[in-house]
């Protein structure tokens, strides 16, 4: 047998040296460690490309032409006149939309359009490489290929991709920290834990809802970490590099408000105002606004006690909340049976990778005024760790089962089955459009004019 | 109902600054009015006046309050309303936390009556909605003339939560020599 491990990694093309130990754990199969001789399949080696093409030719016919209401104009303003948008300012967003308007042609709305269309490509690219297409996982692969078309396929990604707003970057950064997370544990060395921290920093710096990945994607690398010898010194390093690349985007913020660019919301010429831009009190604010609000209506009889209305608000668009909600829960269900028999921590990875999204999915559905702008992120978010901790869960089991056992494959294979059904459910996105709102969704007439809700 | 200001502006400083046109007159967004950062926006467009000022420290016509937001929302706000519905606004401003609210629109128009309009009124002003509630403190007649509507889809915006859609819409603002009736 050769030297090189069968112990994989999905995505990996370069096998792991093991010890022997290692071989008796795994329980002596094994898996190939590369390509297959007498893999000539030929006709998988265009099919990521063709993919990219074909996914590429669709964003770009869906690509809005011109300028959308919402946050895209201000977000094209701010990085065409180097301003500062609102909170928490995604100043990296804005550094990268001003380069893409080097482009030769096109309007500056139409090349911001452009950046997400090419973003949101990106980061399909990287999900592609997250699981190339082998033999002996060819039709795991190709499901990937279809969950991944089937996301494509889905309204909110559809929209996200078609105008100049800062979600499909946040794709692109989580396809690519799932890459390179891939190829960390792969390799192993220290540069790719620094390259994979620094990627991190930027990330969560550029939208703070990536954090959510975070505790998933720690959890799952600790073992990676132990068993490559990363010196403690290192992993100290790579947090100093996470944290650098946090607050390095800011940095320019700072100095642009050192002028008069243009601004919304908060000057963060002072380090106190740039904290708050960065920390997102705007939001923090609404949110108590929000809670006093609702407690308000109730005492004045107005409304009922908050927690039905927040139920009331729950159960109104049971389509896309609920069926999500059940539809992840009976995926993750064998896994976790699964994972508890392997790793006590592995389950908590999982579990928590799951679960923070869903949670301030639900958090932020009805705590924020403007509810239909963070539902619109979550929901991003939300399928996006969603494919993360697939991603993750199906990998350690990849480490720990040189073969799993069949019955773990029905999840996995559900993916895109899940997926295509998910589209249809998002499909119908309308219906939310038509939802009636809570008369606490609204401010009464005769509110405060205030910072938060201007007139 | 009101229309939604706050997201009118930038597509209007996008049009001014991206398109580089009309750099020579002045725009104005009320919607922005309480923001902490507005006063280098207006700064910025040419536009003088002490509101300001006056938002920190209040007038006869419209005192400042100190107070919490958990009172503001809890009982000046209702008291402000059940007031204001009988006819005559109560005009005032509350301080919560270094930050302003006025206590209706009425408030904010009267004090842009006061110490804001001289300087609006000298230069095209452009405005991003109408804003009604100006006629009150103004003795002349305010004449909003619409003259453009920007080319902003608004696919996919509309009915969510209820929220209307930004009209899009610029107003040529000025006042005529006619009192207002």
């Amino acid at each position: 047998m050769s030297s090189r491990s069968q112990i994989f990694f999905w995505g990996s093309s370069h096998a792991v040296p093991t010890t022997p130990g290692q071989e008796a754990q795994s329980g002596g199969q094994t898996a190939p460690a590369g390509p297959v001789p007498g893999w000539k399949c030929l006709c998988f080696e265009w099919l990521d490309p063709l993919l990219l093409l074909l996914i590429g030719l669709f964003l770009i016919d869906n690509m809005y032409p011109f300028l959308w209401w919402g946050d895209g104009p201000e977000l094209l303003t701010a990085a065409r006149c180097k301003g500062v948008a609102h909170p928490t300012g995604y100043p990296l967003y804005l550094v990268l939309l001003d380069w893409f308007f080097l482009l030769p042609f096109g309007s500056v709305a139409w090349k911001g359009n452009l950046f997400s269309v090419t973003s949101t490509l990106l980061g399909v690219f990287f999900l592609l490489r997250v699981m190339p297409v082998r033999k002996d996982r060819l039709w795991i692969a190709l499901g990937w290929r279809l969950g991944i078309l089937s996301l494509i396929a889905s309204p909110i990604f559809q929209r996200q991709s078609s105008l100049a707003e800062v979600y499909a970057l946040s794709f692109l950064f989580l396809a690519g920290i799932l890459w390179r997370a891939v190829r960390f544990a792969d390799a192993g060395t220290a540069l790719h834990l620094i390259l994979l921290a620094g990627l991190c920093g930027f990330a969560v710096g550029h939208h703070r809802l990536l954090g959510l990945m975070l505790p998933g994607l720690g959890l799952s690398l600790i073992p990676r970490l132990r068993e490559q010898t990363i010196s403690l010194r290192m992993t100290l390093f790579s947090g100093l590099v996470f944290g650098f690349c946090l607050f390095l985007p800011y940095t320019l913020l700072f100095m642009r408000a050192q002028g008069s660019p243009p601004l919304n919301w908060e000057d963060p010429s002072s380090l106190q105002n740039l904290w708050r831009i960065f920390s997102a009190e705007q939001f923090r604010i609404d949110q108590k606004v929000q809670r006093m609000q609702l407690w308000l209506a109730y005492e004045k009889g107005l409304a009922g006690h908050p927690w039905r209305v927040i139920l009331a608000e729950i159960s109104s668009i049971p389509h896309l909340w609920w069926h999500q909600f059940l539809l992840s829960s009976f995926l993750i269900v064998p896994g976790v049976f699964w994972l508890y028999q392997r790793s006590a921590r592995l389950l908590v990875s999982s579990l928590t990778a799951w679960f923070l999204p869903a949670f301030l999915s639900f958090n932020t559905r009805w705590a924020i005024v403007n509810p239909f702008i963070s539902s619109r992120s979550a929901w991003l978010h939300w399928e996006s760790a969603w494919v993360g901790a697939a991603c993750w869960s199906v990998q350690e089991i990849l480490i720990h089962g040189s073969r799993p056992p069949g019955w773990f494959w029905r999840p996995v294979s559900s993916f895109p089955w899940h997926s295509i059904w998910k589209s249809r459910v998002l499909s119908s996105w309308k219906h939310l459009n038509a939802s009636p709102a809570g008369p606490w969704m609204r401010f009464p007439p005769g509110a405060p004019c205030s910072p938060f809700h201007p007139g | 109902m009101n229309e939604p200001q706050d997201y009118t502006y930038f597509p209007l400083l996008y049009q001014k600054e991206v398109a580089k046109r009309g750099q020579s007159v002045k725009l104005f967004s009320e919607a922005f009015l309480t923001t902490p950062w507005y006063e280098k926006t207006l700064d910025r467009e040419g536009i003088p006046g002490d509101f300001f000022d006056k938002m920190e420290k209040g007038t006869p016509a419209i005192p400042l309050h100190h107070t919490t937001l958990s009172l503001l929302l809890k009982e000046d706000m209702p008291s402000v309303q059940s007031k204001s519905l009988k006819g005559k606004p109560l005009l005032g401003i509350y301080e919560v936390n270094g930050r302003y609210f006025f206590s209706n629109r009425d408030a904010m128009a009267a004090l842009i009556a006061q110490s804001l309009l001289p300087g609006l009124l000298a230069a095209p002003l452009y405005t991003t909605a109408r804003f009604e509630e100006l006629r009150r403190y103004v003795p002349e007649s305010i004449v909003w003339q619409e003259v453009l509507r920007l080319p902003v889809i608004t696919e996919g915006f509309s009915g969510l939560d209820g929220l209307t859609v930004p009209s899009g819409k610029l107003y040529r603002f000025s006042l005529t020599s006619q009192p207002a009736p």
